[in-house]
C-alpha cells in the first residue's frame, strides 16, 4: 500500500488526520487525566492509612 | 439496581467491569480505525473526507449518550437518594464534554473541505454546540458552591431541567435550519450506509462507549477514594 | 408575612401584589432594564452600519436577542432579598405551596422587566426599520414568549442562588434552554414580515409558555428547598 497515498487522502489529509489526531489527543487526555487523580487519590489513601496503623498502639 | 446503591458493593462492581470496559474499548477501537483508514472505501462523492465520519458520529452519539447517562443518574440521586448516583453524574460531566467537543471540531474540519467554511450552522452542529453549552453549566453549577452537596444537587437538577429541554431545542434547531438552509443539502451523515462503511461505524461507536464506561469507572473509583480520605482526616482531626 | 388566608386566591394576589412593589421599590432595576434594551438595540446600527436594508433584515432577531439579555439583568436578584435577610426559609416553610409562590415572584418579575420591554419594542422596531407588517406579531410574540423567559430564567436563579459568581453562572445556563423562544419568536416575526401566517410559530410559543407554567415551578420549588437546607 502506498504510504504516500495513505497519507495524501484524495488530497483531504489536512482534514482527516487531524480529526483523528484532535479525537486520539482528547480521548487519550482524559483517560490520563482520570487515571492520573485515581493514583494520587490511592496513594494518598494509603499514606493516611499508613499513618491509622503507626498511631494505633 | 437498587442494590448497588451500597457504595462498597458498587465499587466492587465497576472494578470488576474495568478490565472489560478497558478490553473491549482498546478491541473495538483498534479494529474500527484499521477498518475506518485502510479497509472501508472512499465516498463516491465525498471521497476520503468520509472518514471523518468514523470519529465524528461515534462522537456525536456519544455526546447525546452521555447526556442521557447524566440526566439518569441525576434524577436517580435525588430521587432515591443514592449518592453512588451523583457520583456516577460527576464521573460521566467532563467525558461527555469531551465527546461534544470533538463532536463539534470534527464537525468542522469535515465542515471545511465540504462546503468550504469551519463553521456552519447547520441543525446538528447548532444542536451540539447547544448540547456543549448545558454540559459547562452543569459543570460550573457543580463546582460554584462551597457546599459540594448542595451543588451537586442544584447540578441534578439543572441536568433533568436540561434533559427536558433537549428534544425542545432539538426540534426548534431542526426547525431553524429548514428554514434557512439554501435548497441543496449536504447531510452530514454522508450517503446512504453501505455495510462497509457500517462496520467501522459500529466498531468505533461501541469502541467509543466502551471507552467512556473504562473512564467513568475510573473518576468513580478516584471520588470514592476521596471520600475516604475526607472521612479519615476527619476522624484524624477528632482523634 | 402576614398570616395567609383561608381563600387560595387572596394570598397568591397578596404575594404578587408584595413583590411588584418589592420591585418597584427597586425600580431602578426596572429603568435599568429598559436602558440596557434600548442601548443593546441602539448598537446595532452603530455596528453594522446604518443601511436600512440590512437592518430592517435582522430587526426581529436583534430585538429578540436584546430582549434575552435584558430579562437576564434583573434575574440573579430575584430571590437574592429573601436569602440575605433569611427568609427563604419562611417561604419555604410557609403553608402555600412553594410552586406557586414561585409563579408570583416569576409574575412580578415579568410585570416588572417582560411588560415594559413590550411596550418600548414598537419604538425599537421603529430604530430598526422593522416593516410595518411586524409590529402586531412582535408584540403578540413578545408578549406569549417573555413570560416564558421569566420562569426559565426564575429556575436558574433558584439554581445557582448563594453560589461564587451566581450573575455568570445564571447567564450560562439560562441561556441555552432561551433558544427555542428565541427561535420561535424571530420566525414569528419574519413570518408577520413575509406576509404569511406565524400561527404556528405563535402556537409554539404558547405551547412553551404552557410547558414553563407547569414545569418550571417544579424544579424552582426543589432548587429553592435544596438553597434553603
Amino acid at each position: 500500500m502506498d504510504i504516500n497515498a495513505f497519507l495524501d487522502m484524495g488530497g483531504y489529509g489536512a482534514f482527516v488526520w487531524p480529526s483523528y489526531g484532535l479525537s486520539a489527543l482528547v480521548l487519550i487526555a482524559v483517560l490520563w487525566q482520570s487515571h492520573a487523580r485515581l493514583k494520587r487519590s490511592g496513594a494518598e489513601l494509603e499514606s493516611l492509612r499508613g499513618r491509622n496503623r503507626e498511631a494505633a498502639p | 439496581m437498587h442494590r448497588f446503591a451500597n457504595p462498597t458493593r458498587f465499587l466492587k462492581l465497576i472494578s470488576a467491569l474495568q478490565p472489560w470496559a478497558m478490553g473491549i474499548s482498546v478491541l473495538c477501537l483498534a479494529t474500527g480505525l484499521y477498518f475506518a483508514l485502510i479497509v472501508s472505501p472512499a465516498d463516491y462523492q465525498q471521497s476520503e473526507t468520509v472518514r471523518i465520519m468514523y470519529v465524528h458520529v461515534p462522537a456525536s452519539w456519544m455526546a447525546m449518550f452521555c447526556y442521557s447517562a447524566l440526566a439518569g443518574a441525576s434524577a436517580a440521586g435525588l430521587i432515591w437518594r443514592h449518592l453512588t448516583a451523583f457520583v456516577v453524574a460527576r464521573a460521566t460531566a467532563p467525558i461527555g464534554a469531551a465527546f461534544t467537543f470533538l463532536a463539534l471540531a470534527t464537525g468542522s474540519l469535515w465542515g471545511k473541505p465540504m462546503w468550504g467554511t469551519w463553521w456552519v450552522w447547520d441543525a446538528r452542529l447548532t444542536s451540539v454546540l447547544i448540547l456543549l453549552f448545558l454540559y459547562l453549566g452543569f459543570i460550573a453549577l457543580e463546582g460554584a458552591f462551597d457546599d459540594r452537596s448542595r451543588g451537586m444537587r442544584a447540578a441534578a437538577i439543572l441536568a433533568i431541567v436540561g434533559a427536558v429541554n433537549v428534544p425542545i431545542i432539538k426540534y426548534s434547531v431542526d426547525w431553524w435550519n429548514t428554514l434557512h438552509q439554501p435548497a441543496s443539502v449536504v447531510k452530514l451523515d454522508g450517503p446512504a450506509i453501505q455495510s462497509s462503511m457500517l462496520t467501522p461505524l459500529l466498531l468505533m461507536a461501541v469502541g467509543y462507549t466502551a471507552f467512556y464506561f473504562w473512564v467513568m469507572f475510573v473518576r468513580v473509583r478516584a471520588e470514592f477514594n476521596d471520600a475516604r480520605i475526607q472521612a479519615l482526616r476527619l476522624r484524624h482531626s477528632q482523634a | 408575612m402576614s398570616a395567609p388566608d383561608p381563600s387560595p386566591g387572596s394570598p397568591l394576589g397578596a404575594l404578587i401584589a408584595r413583590d411588584i412593589r418589592l420591585a418597584l421599590r427597586q425600580g431602578a432595576d426596572s429603568m435599568m432594564v429598559i436602558v440596557f434594551f434600548v442601548l443593546v438595540v441602539v448598537l446595532f446600527p452603530l455596528g453594522v452600519g446604518p443601511e436600512p436594508a440590512i437592518l430592517g433584515r435582522i430587526a426581529a432577531g436583534v430585538i429578540w436577542v436584546a430582549a434575552l439579555l435584558a430579562a437576564m439583568l434583573s434575574m440573579d436578584r430575584l430571590f437574592q432579598t429573601d436569602h440575605e435577610d433569611g427568609s427563604l426559609e419562611l417561604l419555604v416553610l410557609s403553608p402555600l405551596p412553594l410552586e406557586l409562590q414561585f409563579l408570583a415572584k416569576a409574575t412580578a418579575h415579568w410585570l416588572t422587566t417582560g411588560l415594559p420591554l413590550i411596550i418600548v419594542a414598537p419604538l425599537l422596531g421603529l430604530l430598526l426599520n422593522m416593516a410595518p407588517a411586524g409590529y402586531p406579531v412582535m408584540l403578540l410574540a413578545l408578549a406569549l414568549g417573555t413570560p416564558s423567559l421569566s420562569l426559565i430564567g426564575g429556575v436558574g436563579a433558584a439554581l445557582s442562588l448563594g453560589a461564587r459568581r451566581s450573575g455568570v453562572l445564571l447567564s450560562l445556563l439560562v441561556l441555552p434552554l432561551f433558544i427555542p423562544v428565541l427561535i420561535f419568536g424571530v420566525s414569528a416575526v419574519d413570518a408577520g414580515l413575509t406576509g404569511s401566517a406565524a400561527k404556528a410559530q405563535l402556537l409554539i410559543l404558547g405551547g412553551l409558555l404552557l410547558g414553563a407554567v407547569a414545569l418550571a415551578p417544579w424544579a424552582a420549588a426543589a432548587a429553592l428547598r435544596q438553597a434553603a437546607e
